[in-house]
């Protein structure tokens, strides 16, 4: 039983899975307290590096992790951190960190591996077997500097349905965090992590805006163009398929003014979508398929196929919820409220994001939502910003440990 | 009627101007047909196709994508009568089309038309690259199976040449050839049970099969890894068994009935009561001979479900109109293979644990 680890340039080495645990516990031991300046370093010196390298100009989800990953604002992390510390306590990384990240968003792995670094653990990180270029560029300036420092952290990847590897791996691993939905996860719930260790498990999930037509009519063009920029981003960054993309748009304020204002914004999206077609001619098919059966489930009460990049449905009543298919399809839903939104959410959706609610709105659907297991309402346009606060979990929280050291006896007794 | 007309003459004789002059008030008949009965696909022609319905040619005529028969039933007849389904991979949804007899009986008379150009008005012995299995379960017919009980209306005391586990009785094979040494016979297998079954079973000349006409069709299927060009097949056949009479056909569930049959210039014909549009992947605009894109079918025989314009997801062109080649006329097709699958990119792995 062995398993690959990369080793930069391209290349992986065979490892026998044996001295891959010995290398993980001898990794696990040395004490490291969370954010401390030299990972703080080494993280913004990746972000330099990612920011100063030509071949990933314009590559935006490279851009968006190098401004994460930045030393400014890692160190603003770390200082808001520090900020909610708690006294006679210091805080430490839970151990080994064990990474499944999705196979096909590139980026995400390294926010992962990141925070749990910067929190102080030891890492190993599965990459998926056919890793693309992308991930393999990523992460040879990273190897080189964890190489610099003598990190013990370990990329690594095997065929992902051995489950003697998953088993074992997760056995050592005190925080495992899966991501890549339903199938994955029920996969590793099977498979006990150490003593005393975490599993967290991110799951598929579906996500939606909510914006008021009459803020949209009111916009000038420039804000019109912004928000469609925005809107744009937040869906064809990765095909409208990461789980932050939203595919339903409760419409709030359709009833004044119509939702005349929405189209015509849907339309700029479109505009900016077909500058960078995305959209393969299979997958246009897939669209007109599931527009068709929605006409014939009664769903829909109207269907525009801007272009191959852009579908958009208007729904016929409100228990209909939109489907995720994905690739630019949309549907439109009109809300007499906040509470109609609400109505349809559920545990499965993940991120709300918002456009021209007023603040006594965005609370109550806020305490809406979160009632229904939402946990993520932004503004249009930051639905795949990546963030310490995900799925409703504070990842900083979740892969530190806080150890209490009381100089004096604390009044009272715990028995 | 345009259609009875239509099917009266000889299949491939009516220039295209001709036939879609004599179509198009027919397609519009049928339009409104599946509107008035099949309420499905009126909210379809009324939600997603909004302002279509006086459309003024066969290519503004609504069309349905072919991936819809695999999610909906639909059916625009109140009679009993028998659900088809595709053969599809395993795991993969079928396509379930359902047939009345009234529309059973347009196939029937489409397929007798289009055949009669190739295999004439006598009914030869019949020797089928396909096992007698494949037709025994009227209840569970696949589309090979329909293609099978299909064509043994034109031949004479068919012959089943492969046993159930779809090995070649070459025995029975060579019993047949000698038995009708001297006079026409035909030969119907799909493609790659042709191939693999037939061809590679014997040694170049071991058969003589200069008098047979062979019909085949559907492909490779999963065997797509040796599939050999449409012109190599032809020629390996020609030399093999003097095999000089090749006619595949295209033709799928979704439109059962309506088959384009290859003439001797190796290209696909469309018989007189079919249309076929090829039209740009993305936007869809038909497109010009010459140019390959999506293979739009228009058909007159889809009456018991509005199938009568599909938007399928082959990929095709046009290669000539009313070239003359035999004798034929109306548009004929170069096939190019499946549109390649989409592939999204996302946080949710398809696969368990990716």
């Amino acid at each position: 039983m062995s398993v690959n680890v990369y080793r930069g340039g391209g290349g992986f080495g065979a490892l026998p899975i044996d001295a891959l645990v010995t290398a993980l516990e001898s990794a696990r031991l040395p004490f490291v307290p969370s954010f401390p300046q030299e990972r703080i370093e080494l993280v913004g010196r990746f972000a330099a590096h990612l920011q100063r390298d030509r071949r990933w100009r314009g590559v935006a989800p490279v851009q968006a992790l190098a401004f994460w990953l930045r030393k400014a604002a890692v160190t603003r992390m770390a200082d808001a951190f520090r900020a909610r510390s708690h006294p006679q306590a210091f805080t430490t990384g839970r151990g080994l960190a064990f990474h499944l990240p999705p196979q096909n968003v590139d980026t995400l792995f390294l926010y992962s591996w990141a925070i749990a670094f910067l929190c102080g653990n030891a890492n190993f990180v599965r990459l998926p077997e056919q890793a693309s270029p992308t991930i393999l560029e990523l992460l040879d300036p990273l190897i080189a500097l964890l190489d610099e420092v003598g990190s013990g952290d370990i990329f690594l990847t095997y065929p992902r349905a051995d489950s003697a590897v998953n088993a074992r791996l997760s056995g050592v691993a005190d925080c495992r965090l899966v991501w890549g939905g339903d199938a994955k996860a029920a996969l590793f719930n099977e498979l006990p992590v150490r003593v005393g260790g975490k599993s967290l498990m991110f799951a598929d999930r579906y996500s939606h805006a909510v914006v008021s037509a009459k803020a949209i009519a009111r916009l000038d063009r420039a804000g019109t163009d912004q928000l469609a920029k925005s809107l744009h981003d937040d869906i064809r960054l990765f095909d409208q398929q990461a789980c932050s993309s939203p595919h339903t748009i409760h419409v709030l304020d359709a009833g004044e003014v119509g939702l005349a204002a929405v189209h015509r914004l849907l339309e700029k999206v479109d505009i900016l979508a077909r500058e960078a077609p995305s959209t393969d001619p299979a997958h246009g098919m897939v669209k007109f398929t599931a527009t068709c059966a929605l006409a014939v489930d009664d769903s829909l009460v109207v269907a525009r196929r801007l272009s191959n990049e852009t579908t958009v449905v208007e729904l016929a009543r409100s228990e209909d919820r939109g489907v995720a298919i994905g690739g630019g399809f949309l549907s439109l839903r009109v809300a007499g409220s906040v509470a109609e939104v609400a109505e349809t959410l559920t545990g499965r959706d993940q991120t709300l994001t918002h456009f021209g609610l007023d603040a006594l709105s965005l609370e109550r659907l806020s305490a809406l939502a979160a009632s229904r297991g939402v946990a993520r309402l932004v503004p249009i346009g930051s639905a795949l910003k990546f963030d310490q606060l995900w799925d409703g979990y504070d990842l900083v929280a979740e892969l530190t440990r806080v150890v209490r050291v009381a100089s004096f006896p604390a009044g009272g007794t715990a028995s | 009627m345009s259609f009875d007309t239509l099917v009266a003459r000889p299949a491939f004789g009516v220039s295209q101007a001709v036939r879609e002059r004599l179509m198009l008030p027919e397609l519009r008949q049928l339009t409104r047909h599946h509107q008035a009965m099949c309420p499905p696909y009126a909210r379809i022609l009324e939600r997603v196709w909004p302002g279509s319905g006086s459309f003024q040619s066969v290519e503004e005529l609504p069309f349905l994508p072919v991936g819809l028969f695999k999610q909906a039933d639909l059916r625009s007849s109140d009679e009993s009568g028998l659900v088809l389904r595709s053969s599809g991979t395993t795991g993969q949804v079928r396509s379930s089309i359902f047939v009345d007899p009234e529309n059973a009986q347009r196939q029937s008379r489409a397929l007798v038309a289009t055949m009669k150009a190739v295999l004439g008005e006598m009914r030869m012995p019949l020797l089928l690259i396909d096992t007698r299995t494949v037709i025994s379960d009227p209840g569970q017919m696949t589309a090979r199976g329909a293609g099978v009980l299909g064509m043994m209306k034109f031949g004479a005391r068919p012959t089943f040449a492969l046993d159930a586990a779809l090995d070649p009785d070459l025995a029975l094979i060579r019993q047949f050839v000698e038995a009708n040494a001297g006079r026409p016979i035909m030969l119907f297998g799909f493609t790659f049970l042709v191939w693999t079954k037939l061809y590679e079973s014997f040694r170049d000349g071991a058969l003589d099969l200069s008098n047979a006409i062979l019909i085949h069709s559907g492909g490779w299927k999963q065997l797509e890894n040796r599939k050999v060009p449409n012109g190599v097949f032809r020629e390996a056949l020609r030399r093999r068994f003097g095999l000089n009479r090749i006619h595949n056909f295209y033709g799928m569930v979704e439109q059962i009935g309506s088959v384009f049959l290859e003439a001797s210039d190796g290209y696909l014909y469309a018989p007189n009561f079919t249309d076929v549009i090829i039209r740009d992947p993305v936007s869809w605009e038909p497109l010009p001979p010459g140019r390959t894109g999506l293979i739009e079918l228009v058909s007159l025989l889809p009456k018991s479900y509005p199938g009568h314009a599909i938007l399928t997801e082959d990929l095709g062109e046009i290669v000539s109109i009313d070239s003359g080649t035999n004798g034929w006329l109306g548009k004929a097709m170069l096939i190019h293979g499946r549109l390649p699958k989409a592939e999204l990119r996302g946080c949710s792995d398809v696969v368990a644990a990716a």
